[in-house]
This record gives C-alpha cells, structure tokens and sequence, in this order.
C-alpha cells in the first residue's frame, strides 16, 4: 500500500490535531529543515527512521538499526547459511583448478563443453544461483564429466561467454543474464550482431582465430585458451562460430541458432571419444591414487604394532620397576593374633615406596657371602632360622617379607634368587583391603618374632631396612 | 506544537508506516519503500556455497530535482 504526500499530510494532521494546511506547512518546513542541515553538514541522523547522506549530490538513506530490525520482523536472526563446505585441497583438483583460474590439462575440456552446451549453461547458472538450495544437488547428480561443466558453467565465466557485451556480472542479475544468454543462442540474433562480435574478436586474435575457426574447435581450445581468452571468450566464440560458418558457406541470415546447433553435433561427435579417454585417464590416475592410499595401509598397521610392541615392553618394564620394591622402611610386625588382611601395609605403599630397580638388581645377588656360612649355623636350629632349604613351610612361623610383588612369575623369580642365595624363601599370597592380590617373596622363619627381628640384621642393605614381618599361614 | 514534537511526530509516521511494509511519499525528499530480497545463494572462490536469506530491508529512492 502506498501512502501519498496526501496521505501523510492527514495522518499528520490527525496526530497532531490540527488542519490539514498546517499540517501540510509543518511537514514541508520539516523537510525544508532537513535539506538545509543536508547541505550545511553533508549528513542528517533522524532518531527513529534514520540518517540521511547527501554526497556529490545524491541523496542516500540508512535506516536506524532499530527501525531496519522491525521491518524485517519474518526473517529476523536468519544468517547466512553455508551449505556448501570448501573445496578439500587435494580431494577434488578440478575445483580448485576452478576455483584459482589455473588452466590444468582438464580445464579445456570443462570450455569445450561449456561451448556444446551452450543452453545448459543458463540452467546451470540458475541453479547456483537460483532461490532454491536443493537445485545445487542437482548438478551432481549428474555423471561423468557434465558434472564439472555444470559446476564451472555455475560461475561468471559461463555468463561472460554467452552473454557477449556483459562485461561485469552481477550476482543479484543473475537471471537476468542467463535470459539474454539464452536469447542470444536461442532466439534468431541478427547476423550484424556476430558480424561486430566477430570483427572485435578479429582485431584481438588476428589470423589465429580466423584460420582456427574452420578447424575442430575441440581440437583446438584445449591448447589454445588462457586466461585472457578465458575472460574474452564470448568474443572468441562468436567469431569461431562465424568463421566456421563461412568455410561452410552458409548463406548469410541464417540464425545463430542453426548454426551452432550444427556445431554442436560436428562438436559433438569428434568430442564424447575423446571425453571418455580423458575420463578414463581420470579413473586410472584414481586408480594409480587409490592403490597407492592401499599401500599406505599396512605401513600404518607396521606403525602401530610397532608402537604398540613398545608400549608393551615398556609397561612390563615399568611394571617390573614398581612391583619390584621394597615395601616401607619401617617395619610392621604383624600380631600373631592379627588377621592377615588387616594387618597388611596399606596398598599406597606397595607403589609408592618404589627403589631403583638398579639397586634391587645390584643388592639382589650381592649378598655377602660371610654372612652365609654364619647364618647356616641356624641350621642346627631345625626349620627354622634365615638361611637353609626347608622342604615345607610350618604355618603360624614368622618370616621376613622382602618383596611385595603383584606379579606371581615376578615374586617367583625373586622367590627362587632368595632361595639360590641361601636363604629359606617364603611366598605368600595376600589379598588387600581394595581387592588386589600381591605376592610376598619372604626369608627365613621363625618361632617368634623377636627371633626374626634379630634375622633382619643379618640381612644385607637394602633388606635390612625395608622389610616387615608377617606369619607364615 | 513544538518543532521537537514535530521532529518526532513525523518520523514516527513514516517509521510506523515503514513497519507496516508501506511505501510512504514525502514531497520535496523522496519514497520510502520496503523492498524483499528473496534468498540467494553465491558461491565463493574457496568452493563454498551460501545460502544468504530472505529479508525486507528499506530503500529510499530521492525525489528528482
């Protein structure tokens, strides 16, 4: 609806309650005061409609923000959508050499049938630009190489060669142009217009495009076309179409519509085997891509196994280090009246009091061999004593844990070195208060404790501080 | 009547009519007109298509002198 001067005149007299001549004089006084700070400061801001710019004469509005939001009210917080990622950067090379204006072997090809498809390329312009998402599906959709030519024709290039003079394209005339393009090759053009067309393009090409016009043009515009022409290429075009039209010797009038009809089935035929080589050669280089990806495979897989294999090594390392230790220096003698669970060092110290593996490794053999001969003298003391080989164990003995080891093969080991070292090795199973199970590697047993307390002594460093006394059960 | 209640009364009428979509004449200055762009959709050079949206937006077309 359209509101006149008058209109607003009477509105303005209603609001304000007074006649309509007045409100007439105050409206053109408003406007009057406005054009006078236009020309005094070049600018104008109203509070609640907008500002107003005067520069070289033209007069040009903004809206305030506010009142632009309330105007677009239906689409208000609607952003731009991409519906489209980015070209990957090696996925797909045909639209990057598109998208960067690099012409690669293939592009001519794209040209080529750019030109057969002269039509299409308004139908492809539309759908890039058109008002419907789902068009752009469409182009894919397509096999082979259609699929490339609808998606370059998308682009300016494909406007800019049918549509002859349009030099610069606008996004939002989009159709607009596709019209006129498809007028021009649609619709009987006058033969004055290729006439102009063809001498501008024989003034930018000389001899070349003449005498290349009466050859195959597939043949010729893969080798031919660069980027200039690539821009200048509704002009190159034209006259291509018209030289071939008088090697043929068609009479002058004929429409252009005929013409590059028939030129697209002289096009067309040489064309297809040539674009199928071409596709092939594109599935072979896939082809070469993809079993070279397959190669890939199992060096991955070599990768990892080796990565894991270390992983492996290394946490048996690691677990040796901290399973093999020596438990707190202090030394927890458990009661005999004390239950085996309770009285079990808490679990933190089985990791936490963790000893050089080094040292374990250096002490372990390296106990003195004086202190052997004299602890085999316990041996006249029956099973019990440090030193000596006891064929059974007597349950409710005591014995001095050295080792408290998660890992059973781990506290054997250990078990049977203490043992070839002498000594009356014990092992024992413990379960701990949070549900582990550690192995305790012991020497010696013994009636009582204070007994075992004086066997510690003998024992060398880094046993003789770092070990505690529980009952053989 | 003021001229700061006429500097708001009229304004409020163009703005008020704006908002109503109509298109609103002032002698002497020009049209306001509520235009709708439709959705469009632009490729970018990177390869990325976007979908811009609809919307109403003001234009002001200035009386000719």
């Amino acid at each position: 609806m359209k509101r006149s001067h008058e209109d607003l005149v009477s509105l303005l007299a209603s609001s304000m309650k007074i006649d309509s001549e007045s409100a007439e004089k105050t409206l053109s006084d408003w406007v009057e005061s406005l054009k006078k700070s236009l020309d005094d400061n070049g600018s104008c801001r109203i509070p609640g409609l907008g500002t107003f710019d005067l520069k070289n004469g033209i007069l040009s509005f903004t809206p305030d923000e506010e009142l632009a939001i309330e105007v677009n009210y239906k689409y208000a917080g609607m952003d731009e959508i991409e519906i489209q990622p980015a070209y990957a950067p090696r996925s797909d090379p045909k639209k990057d050499d598109v998208s960067s204006g690099d012409i690669s072997p293939d592009e001519p090809e794209i040209t080529d049938e750019t030109e057969l498809t002269g039509e299409e390329d308004v139908t492809g312009d539309k759908e890039v630009f058109g008002d419907f998402p789902g068009l752009m599906d469409e182009p894919e959709e397509q096999a082979g190489e259609l699929d490339t030519v609808d998606e370059v024709v998308g682009g300016k290039d494909a406007n800019k060669k049918d549509s002859g003079d349009i030099d610069e394209f606008d996004v939002a005339e989009g159709f607009d142009i596709g019209d006129k393009a498809s007028d021009v090759v649609d619709e009987d053009a006058p033969w004055d217009e290729k006439k102009s067309a063809s001498d501008l393009a024989d003034e930018i090409f000389g001899e070349h495009s003449g005498g290349e016009g009466s050859m195959d043009a597939a043949s010729e515009d893969p080798h031919f076309q660069s980027p200039e022409e690539r821009q200048t290429g509704a002009m190159k075009d034209a006259p291509e179409s018209k030289g071939e039209k008088k090697k043929i010797g068609q009479p002058e009038g004929i429409t252009i519509g005929g013409v590059s009809a028939g030129k697209k089935e002289q096009k067309a035929a040489p064309e297809e085997p040539k674009g199928r080589k071409k596709a092939s050669a594109k599935v072979k280089t896939a082809k070469k891509e993809s079993s070279s990806r397959v190669w890939l495979v199992p060096i991955a897989a070599a990768l990892i196994l080796a990565v894991l294999l270390f992983f492996h090594f290394e946490a048996q390392i690691l677990d040796r280090r901290y399973t093999t230790q020596f438990l707190e220096s202090e030394t927890p003698v458990v009661l005999p009246d004390e239950d085996e669970e309770t009285g079990q060092p808490p679990p933190p110290h089985e990791i936490g009091q963790t000893e050089d593996l080094a040292d374990i490794a250096d002490v372990s053999p390296g106990i003195p061999e004086a202190e052997i001969p004299a602890a085999e003298n316990d041996e006249d003391n029956g099973p019990f004593g440090l030193t000596g080989t006891v064929e059974e164990l007597h349950p409710g003995a005591y014995t001095i844990v050295l080792h408290s080891i998660s890992n059973e093969n781990r506290a054997l080991i250990e078990r049977n070195n203490l043992e070839d070292e002498g000594y009356i090795a014990t092992l024992s199973r413990a379960s701990l208060t949070d549900g582990s199970i550690t192995w305790r590697v012991g020497v010696g047993q013994f009636e009582n404790v204070s007994d075992a307390e004086d066997a510690i002594s003998d024992l060398p460093e880094p046993y003789r501080s770092n070990n505690f006394i529980i009952r053989i059960r | 009547m003021t001229d700061s209640k006429t500097n708001k009364e009229i304004p409020a009428l163009i703005a008020g009519a704006l908002k109503k979509h109509n298109e609103v004449q002032v002698r002497g200055l020009g049209t306001f007109q509520v235009r709708h762009n439709q959705q469009n959709q632009r490729q970018e050079k990177d390869g990325r298509v976007i979908l811009t949206p609809p919307r109403d937006e003001i234009s002001f077309v200035p009386e000719k002198q």
